[in-house]
Formats: C-alpha cells, structure tokens, sequence
C-alpha cells in the first residue's frame, strides 16, 4: 500500500461502497485482491472495519437538559409563532386578483397619459408636467414639444 | 379535542402518533417530541458541540417536523426521519458560519497527505475493555477533537448509516472528499482512543 488513493479505495471495499466508485475491472478485481490476500491491506480493512463498528454500536448519547414540559413549551410556542406569522402573510380572499389591480390601473394611467401627451390634450398643458393615477398609483407624465421627448414616472 | 376523545398517547406507536399529528394533535406531536428528543438533541450536540446551539437546534428541528408532517409518508421510521431534519438544520447553520471550510490544521495534513506520515497504518481495537457508558463518553470526547467537516461525515455515514453519495449529497462536497475525510476521521479517532487507552493503563 503506497498511495493514499488505494488506502481509500481498500476503505471503500471495506465499507461495501466500492461499486460508487468509477473504476475499470481490473482495478476492482485488484482491490478485492489485495484486500483478501495482503497482510498490510487485510491489517487496513481489518482496523477500519473495527473503528466503524465501534462508531456505530457506540453513538455518543445525550439527554436533553431540560424539563419535559419545559422543553415542549418552547417548541410549542415556536410552532404557535410561526403560525401567526403564516396567517399574517397569507393573502385575503380576493387577493388573487387584487394584487394585479393596482399595477394594472397604474399602467393604464400611463397607457392614457402618453395617448393625451402625444395629442397635445394634456389638460392645458401643452409642455411640462401632467399628472395621472391615483392616491396609490400615481404616473406623472413630462412631455416637451420643443426637444420632442416624452418621460413617464411610475409611482 | 374534547377530553372525551382524547387517545391513548402513551401505548400508542409512532405510526399513530403520526396519524394523529397530521389531524392537528399536537398532544399525540408532544407524546413523539418526548419519545425521541434526546437523541435529536444528542445528534445536534454532537454537530454543534454547544449545549445552548444544541437546545436551539433541536427545538427548531421540531418545529420543522411538525410544518412538514405531511411530507412524512413513513418510508423510515419517524425517529430517522426527524434526525435528518435536526441534521440539516444544523448543516445549514455551520454553511451560515462557514464553519465547514477547509481552513483547519487537520484538513491541512489531510489534503497533504500529513495523516499519511502521522498515524499509524495498523488501527488495532483501541477500545478494548472499555465499558459502553466510558467508551461513549470517550467517543464523544474525540469526536470532539476533530474538525466539523470530519465529524459531521463521521456521523453521517457512521452513526445515519449513509451511504457515500448520500453524504456527499447531503454535505454538498464529492465522494472522494467524503472517502477522504472518512479515512483521516477513523484513524483520527483511533489515534485519540488509543492514547486514551494507554492513559488508562498507566
């Protein structure tokens, strides 16, 4: 056993995993070899298979440091929590579609807005500032005749 | 539920108790959290080694199962299922930390092959003799002793039974990591417990 690479690979044979490993026949056939027949790789496998037994009848155990009740109370009101949490961001009845009202009404505004600008019905304002939408939605059009530019604000 | 109703948490198994939980029991949810907490908690404190992380952890965890019980559809017991739940969560908290770079002196040797020249190729028993509560408790004390990448590889294919890939997916690294991290964990901790063994003698 010279390399880390066959150290890993008599791992891996030990451990029963050699087949997610990409190697070609031979090198397969190789491993079981020397795995079975070398005293060096049988010593390997042999002490790797040891320590993985003892790992796993011997997992380190703990006992929660804390009352039953105490313990549950917290997870409880964790739960509680999240769930109050959850119902605040659930959308109302209805919020399907009103969620696309606003953005809706607002490009509208803006849709009517450049129709009137390009006319030149901007309600008295040849050039300047016409302001469209509502509360919520505002969309303030800047339109000026003299460089031929038309501006949109969006709200 | 009116008192009336109420089931029998205590003989009940935990295929009922899940049953029940789905339907909104929280009292059959407590009745499982009390079965199994310790070893959730012993999962996370054994990733963490913080009693205060491990509370957090655990706890959170089960607020996790009890969101997704009805992702549960019983194909592990419900104890494996809820360790690989209070596992992720902690992964996701050393990824938060970045914890699990390969920043340490041990992961150092490990890629430059300084295990190679430090340990000892014959892994004999180290353990021999030891009584299980001991052997646990020095177990533990090793696991301790080792870096975060390795110990969590260490738990995951060693005490979850993992197999590579499923580590690997799980870790976010390739398997040759997770063989090589493997190889330089076992005979780490092989190197710890048999000084621990000759302290014993002495």
């Amino acid at each position: 056993m010279k390399t880390n690479e066959l150290n890993l690979e008599l791992q891996a044979w030990a451990d029963g995993q050699l087949d997610q490993l990409d190697l070609t026949p031979a090198r397969r056939a190789e491993i079981e070899r020397l795995a079975t027949s070398d005293p060096a790789a049988r010593e390997l496998v042999a002490g790797l298979r040891s320590m993985s037994a003892v790992l796993k009848a011997n997992p380190p155990e703990y006992t929660v440091p804390a009352a039953r009740e105490f313990y549950w109370s917290q997870i409880q009101r964790r739960i509680d929590a999240a769930e109050r949490a959850e119902s605040r961001v659930a959308p109302a009845p209805g919020g399907g579609w009103l969620r696309w009202l606003l953005p809706v009404c607002g490009l509208a505004a803006v849709v009517i807005g450049l129709a009137l600008a390009r006319n030149g019905k901007t309600l008295g304002q040849p050039e300047g500032l016409a302001d469209f939408g509502s509360d919520e939605s505002g969309a303030v059009v800047f339109r000026s005749e003299s460089e031929g530019v038309t501006i949109c604000w969006l709200d | 539920m009116p008192p009336t109703l109420r089931h029998d948490y205590l003989s009940a198994d935990d295929v009922q108790l899940v049953v029940w939980s789905k339907g909104g029991d929280t009292d059959a949810f407590e009745q499982l959290v009390h079965r199994h907490r310790d070893k959730i908690y012993a999962r996370a404190m054994i990733m963490m080694r913080n009693e205060d992380e491990a509370m957090d952890f655990s706890q959170e965890a089960w607020v996790k199962g009890w969101q997704r019980l009805h992702q549960f559809q019983g194909d592990s017991s419900f104890a494996t299922w809820m360790t690989r739940i209070v596992i992720n969560v902690c992964l996701d908290e050393l990824r938060k930390k970045k914890r699990m770079r390969a920043e340490s002196i041990e992961e150092m040797d490990e890629e430059s092959g300084g295990v190679e020249r430090q340990m000892p190729v014959q892994l004999t028993n180290p353990t021999e003799g030891l009584e299980s509560t001991e052997l646990r408790k020095r177990i533990d004390e090793a696991l301790g002793k080792l870096s975060e990448a390795h110990r969590t590889v260490i738990m995951l294919h060693e005490f979850e039974g993992l197999e590579y890939k499923d580590v690997a997916k799980r870790v976010g690294i390739s398997i040759g990591t997770v063989m090589s991290r493997l190889f330089y964990a076992r005979r780490r901790l092989a190197s710890l417990l048999q000084g621990l063994k000759r302290e014993r003698i002495q």
